[in-house]
């Protein structure tokens, strides 16, 4: 018997044909990915592209076996392919070691493949490529895990719900103020600790990062400013990195003078216990004898003079590896910084005692150094055998999208549960007033550094589409609407049109018995080949009208981060409950503890969303 | 330099199982790493098993296989490589599959299973095998796993075309840390004197509006839910006779009278307290409630009757039964968890609050350990054998504690069946229903026809092209008819079965990757929970269903 004889003979011949013609691409070559990898290249399919822009490391190799202690620091989507490779010579495999978001992969190129994979690790790109395959046509097959649950999803735009046809569970955000001033749970403390303590006295300031919103409105504008000054004043704190005092410094700054002056604004503490100054002395002494060992015990949770310690000796740490860093850099490079890395032992251990010391004076429970990694890292347990089970049932998925038979394609939770091992529903149709998969859709070419925005909603959305005068025009920013015509004769280059532009058009127009059209989705492709401004409109396309009550707000705003928030707090798990009516062992959130709802108008820290948890 | 020393530096294998040791912990992982796995077969399932345990760290394992590798192995098998065809498979197997973890010891051994246990009977001998948990692969003989003693905990498993199944059998597990969803219990109909002394300071004056000297806005909107039901409840048992409110109506009452004393003139327009307790009513407003579970394990003779030499699990679970029993203890009610929830509350009043559920869980554990250090003393066994820890956790998941008493693979097959299995078969089979209730249980039954004709042939089913497959499903829809007429179930066989045999001899024993490493991931997540001891494993057999991703559990 050959290679492929087991295969063909129990998946039947015409479906064994169909797999081995098939090209493929798998986003993502991490848990899930090692697995569909290699159930891919087993089962046979034809060629399989894959993207990953991630690199190994040590924390992966529980589960993603492809790699080895040898591939650390390696690209993933190379070192899988080399190693996957192997076991099918009769398999095409082809790796880019790049984000899914580059502008080589568009449209087109998506168009290339019969199915997509995503086995990925984060809202942001699997809100990408959801959008990419539903302009594309092309049936994506969304998985994930997180510790023993996982899901399993079939999309094709038109036919089943897209990704975003439910509203997902949004990265954690929080409003400065709450962070700098006014914190009332262990997250805001630990978020401080890494995000502002940390930023400002080893690594990037405050004022030359992009990370925080220093938007302002007049309510906060004076608590922003104090907020400034604070950090410019810690920031100048830096300089004294080689003084023995160093960590003495930090500490009567931040948990002394900056406290002090926040029991000052007794506005403040109207309607909130006030926080209790700690004193370098006091808290010194006690700690007198407490050996700098204490760090390594990450599962108990330290006292105030304990936490002092290890504050103490990770500072003295931490500075030893900036004078090194500064002692070595040479003239003209910009000045050293470090960043924090849950897995670096030095900052982890500064950003756990730096929480703990600010719970401590504000009386928020203290947590372990072991559950402060995880809050700070946001880290979501992973095993093998979740991802082994889920990127199974990918495949099976697969089968059905191949032999189109998208009736019996399923959706699949897994859950830790053992009166089932997992449960399958049926695919839901598209939710009609998603705005993303809800809108209709039009591809045009036109050379962007020639036509105009004008050229593109006078001969494309007026004349070959039929819209009237009251429009929006949006990218993620707002190129024109009727009070706001600027954009009009700029070329579209120069609106940050690139090779390829999603553009959406919101109808506007109002009035007794008239009813807005769908918003519209225009993909512009640049083409080299068009000399003169004239945009080419390859279909004609029936714009749906709206169905009633749609007023899902943009999700670029500030506003919809808000929202978002708000959704996860209520609206999302409330939503999703009901969704899964019946289906018990669907847990919450893993994290318990409630959303913080923003203060009004308050600026938000957006926390990166490595970690966002994106099945529930 | 001493103190730049790097102080906290974890080793890195702890860094390489984080991930994992977050959902089982150091104690977890001890006992994965102490672990010695068996594999009987290295077929691609086999495999994919022992590659879901090797990655996060058993200690040990050995694969046992008399066959050498085929070129159509390299097609299901992901541990094979071209240069492994004509040798050994256990050997190549091992190999690669070493590669995995360097921290795994990987052995094996080229022999069948039926030869060794015909041969070597103290491999599979508790006290005498050097295995833990014992895996064995379809194709098997029945003869031969009903060689197998019930002590050592064993998983059978089939993978044939796009079918798949897992039957363990072991000794009875007690399971304490089951990771239940929540382990919160407010006892709000149960108070105890420090929490009703807290009730009444801090709702004193909850009806007075401020300018009368009550309470400001803020104080009101920060009584922390559990205190406003407690108060409210006292309220009205005072005007029910004593009773709480019991029937849904009672409670939607209940609700309207919580709500009735919010304060609605605050910014927002309501309290969130008072929003979260009305919230909280259905759930929390019930009588302290015993799990069947905990039940089980309660009226089990190990427990109402420890022996000296039984597991300290029967032990503290003899010593919550007393708890229970004495009413200068818990007087008919479980030990408290001391779980707590989040609420809208001033730190210090909550953190005071969540202190009295502490305090009282951790005064409950106590009881509980002093009980269990007399029944050691009395036993003749050492009286600080059980820690404080160790009962703590007990008494934190007292309601959710699991005892599993697996029935034995021999008890499954024995012919006549026992009413057990009977009656287990039967009940499915009546309730089968192809549109809203389509189990999988006539998928069982033909892959009990599948390993009875292996069994009696010694060849697979479909195998050999000799055979017509259409003979070969007539004798084996013999076999399975036999079987049903058996355990007394004669009228209403479903078309399933006939499709299903169908189904397993056009697969000819072929296994297919992807459902090879499906069922693999699941064997080797309900080994991990038999190993750790922690989450709750099947209770025994699961069935899996590749063409509509479909799985059925039963107990046989």
């Amino acid at each position: 018997m050959g290679r492929d004889a087991r295969p063909k003979k129990s998946l039947g011949a015409s479906l064994h044909s169909r797999i081995k013609e098939s090209r493929v691409l798998m986003v993502g070559a991490g848990g899930i990915g090692c697995e569909l990898l290699k159930n891919l290249v087993l089962t046979g399919f034809g060629e399989i592209h894959l993207v990953d822009l991630d690199t190994i490391d040590l924390s992966n190799l529980n589960r993603q076996f492809l790699f080895g202690m040898q591939h650390i620091k390696k690209s993933k989507a190379i070192v899988a392919r080399e190693t996957a490779g192997k076991f099918n010579p009769n398999v095409k495999l082809e790796a880019h070691h790049a984000n899914i978001k580059d502008p080589q992969f568009n449209v087109k190129w998506f168009k290339g493949f019969d199915l997509v994979f995503n086995a990925l690790d984060n809202l942001d790109a699997r809100k990408h490529v959801n959008r990419m395959c539903l302009a594309a046509y092309v049936p994506l097959i969304e998985s994930g895990t997180t510790g023993y649950h996982g899901q399993v999803q079939v999309i094709k735009q038109g036919e089943t719900e897209c990704y975003d046809c439910n509203p997902k569970q949004v990265p954690k955000s929080f409003p400065v103020c709450t962070i700098r001033s006014t914190p009332s749970q262990p997250i805001h403390c630990i978020v401080w600790a890494k995000s502002y303590l940390f930023a400002e006295v080893f690594g990037t300031s405050e004022d030359s990062s992009t990370e925080l919103d220093q938007g302002q409105n007049e309510e906060n504008a004076q608590e922003i400013a104090n907020l400034r000054r604070e950090a410019s004043e810690l920031n100048s704190i830096r300089e004294k990195m080689d003084s023995p005092d160093f960590a003495k410094c930090i500490f009567e700054k931040v948990f002394g003078r900056d406290i002090d002056r926040l029991l000052s604004m007794e506005d403040m503490w109207k309607s909130r216990k006030p926080p209790t100054p700690l004193d370098h002395a006091k808290v010194l002494e006690e700690a007198s004898g407490i050996g700098p060992e204490v760090a390594r015990e990450d599962q108990k949770t330290w006292c105030l003079a304990e936490n002092y310690a290890v504050f103490a000796d990770s500072v003295k740490r931490l500075s030893q590896r900036m004078l090194e860093l500064k002692a070595k850099a040479k003239e003209g490079d910009a000045p050293p910084i470090l960043s924090f890395d849950k897995d670096d032992e030095d900052t982890l251990d500064f950003v756990a005692a730096g929480a703990n010391l600010r719970s401590h004076a504000f009386g928020i429970e203290l947590k372990s150094k072991f559950d402060i990694k995880q809050m700070a890292g946001n880290i979501i347990p992973a095993i093998a055998t979740t991802n082994a089970i889920t990127a199974g049932l990918c495949v099976l998925q697969a089968f059905k999208v191949l032999r189109n038979d998208l009736q019996s394609g399923k959706m699949v939770f897994l859950a830790k549960n053992s009166d089932r091992a997992f449960n399958a529903e049926k695919l839901a149709p598209p939710n009609p007033e998603c705005q993303v998969c809800g809108v209709a859709r039009v591809s045009v070419e036109a050379n962007i550094a020639v036509a105009t925005l004008g050229d593109l909603i006078e001969k494309v959305v007026r004349t070959e589409l039929g819209y009237g005068e009251d429009i929006s025009v949006l990218t993620s920013q707002l190129l024109y609407d009727i009070d706001y015509d600027d954009n009009l004769d700029t070329p579209l280059k120069e609106l940050g049109f690139e090779d390829e532009t999603f553009v959406t058009i919101v109808d506007e127009e109002e009035g007794e018995g008239v009813v807005p059209r769908a918003n519209l989705e225009i993909v512009v492709t640049h083409s080299e080949e068009l000399a003169d401004e004239t945009i080419t409109v390859p279909e004609k396309i029936e714009i749906p009208r709206k169905p009633k009550r749609s007023t899902a707000p943009e999700e670029t705003t500030g506003e919809a981060i808000k929202h978002a928030l708000e959704d996860n707090e209520d609206g999302g798990v409330a939503k999703k409950r009901k969704l899964n009516d019946g289906l018990t062992f669907i847990e919450d959130r893993p994290n318990k503890k409630r959303a913080v709802v923003p203060d009004a108008d308050a600026d938000l820290i957006v926390l990166e969303d490595d970690g966002a948890i994106t099945i529930d | 330099m001493a103190s730049t020393a790097p102080s906290g530096m974890p080793s890195s294998k702890e860094k390489k199982y984080d991930r994992q040791l977050r959902l089982w912990g150091a104690d977890g992982q001890n006992k994965l790493e102490a672990s010695h796995i068996a594999l009987f077969g290295a077929s691609a399932a086999g495999c994919e098993i022992l590659k879901n345990l090797i990655l996060p760290g058993i200690g040990r394992f050995t694969i046992i296989d008399d066959k050498k590798v085929e070129e159509s192995d390299l097609g299901v098998n992901f541990f094979l490589d071209d240069d492994s065809v004509g040798k050994s498979r256990a050997e190549r197997t091992a190999a690669l599959l070493g590669e995995l973890n360097p921290d795994v010891e990987g052995d094996y051994i080229e022999d069948s299973f039926s030869n060794l246990v015909a041969t070597k009977p103290e491999l599979f001998q508790p006290g005498w095998t050097p295995f833990t948990h014992i895996i064995v692969v379809s194709p098997f003989n029945t003869d031969d796993v009903l060689k197998l003693s019930p002590e050592i905990p064993t998983f059978l498993v089939h993978s044939i075309g796009s079918t798949a199944m897992l039957r363990i059998s072991a000794s009875t597990r007690c399971v304490v840390d089951t990771h239940p969803d929540t382990l919160i219990d407010l006892r709000l109909l149960n108070p105890w004197e420090e929490l009703s002394a807290m009730v009444a300071e801090k709702t004193k004056d909850l009806g007075i509006a401020e300018k009368d000297g009550g309470m400001s806005d803020h104080e009101h909107g920060h009584v922390p839910y559990v205190l406003l039901l407690l108060k409210f409840l006292e309220d009205w048992k005072a005007a029910h006779g004593g009773n709480p409110p019991s029937t849904y109506a009672e409670k939607n009452a209940f609700k309207d009278m919580i709500r009735n004393s919010m304060r609605m003139d605050v910014p927002g327009g309501s309290e969130e307290n008072y929003e979260e307790a009305i919230a909280a009513v259905l759930k929390n407003i019930r009588a302290a409630e015993i799990s069947s579970h905990t039940k089980a394990v309660l009226e089990d003779p190990r427990c109402i009757n420890p022996t000296p030499e039984c597991e300290t699990f029967w032990i503290i679970a003899h010593a919550v039964r007393e708890f229970m029993n004495r009413d200068d203890q818990g007087a008919g009610l479980l030990p408290l968890s001391g779980g707590f929830p989040d609420m809208k509350a001033e730190s210090s009043t909550y953190v005071a609050l969540q202190n009295i559920y502490r305090s009282r869980a951790r005064r409950d554990a106590t009881f509980v350990h002093e009980n269990a250090k007399a029944v050691l003393r009395k036993l003749g066994r050492d009286p600080e054998l059980i820690t404080l820890d160790e009962v703590s956790l007990f008494t934190k998941h007292a309601n959710f504690v699991r005892r599993i008493n697996y029935r034995t693979i021999a008890a499954e097959y024995n012919f006549p069946p026992d009413d057990f299995h009977k009656k287990a078969v039967t009940s499915a089979l009546q309730s089968y229903n192809a549109e809203w209730n389509p189990s999988l249980i006539y998928d069982y039954v033909a892959l009990r026809a599948w390993q009875e004709y292996y069994s009696k042939i010694g060849q697979l089913p479909g195998e050999d092209d000799n055979y017509l497959d259409s003979d070969i499903r007539e004798q084996m829809r013999i076999t399975a008819v036999d079987y049903l007429s058996s355990i007394g179930y004669q009228s209403n066989i479903d078309h399933r079965l006939d499709q299903m045999l169908q189904e397993i001899i056009r697969a000819g024993g072929s296994e297919l990757h992807v459902i090879a490493s499906l069922i693999g991931g699941i064997v080797a997540q309900e080994i991990v929970k038999v190993i750790t001891s922690q989450y709750v494993p099947v209770n025994n057999t699961v069935i899996f269903d590749g063409i509509k991703s479909r799985t059925s559990v039963f107990e046989f």
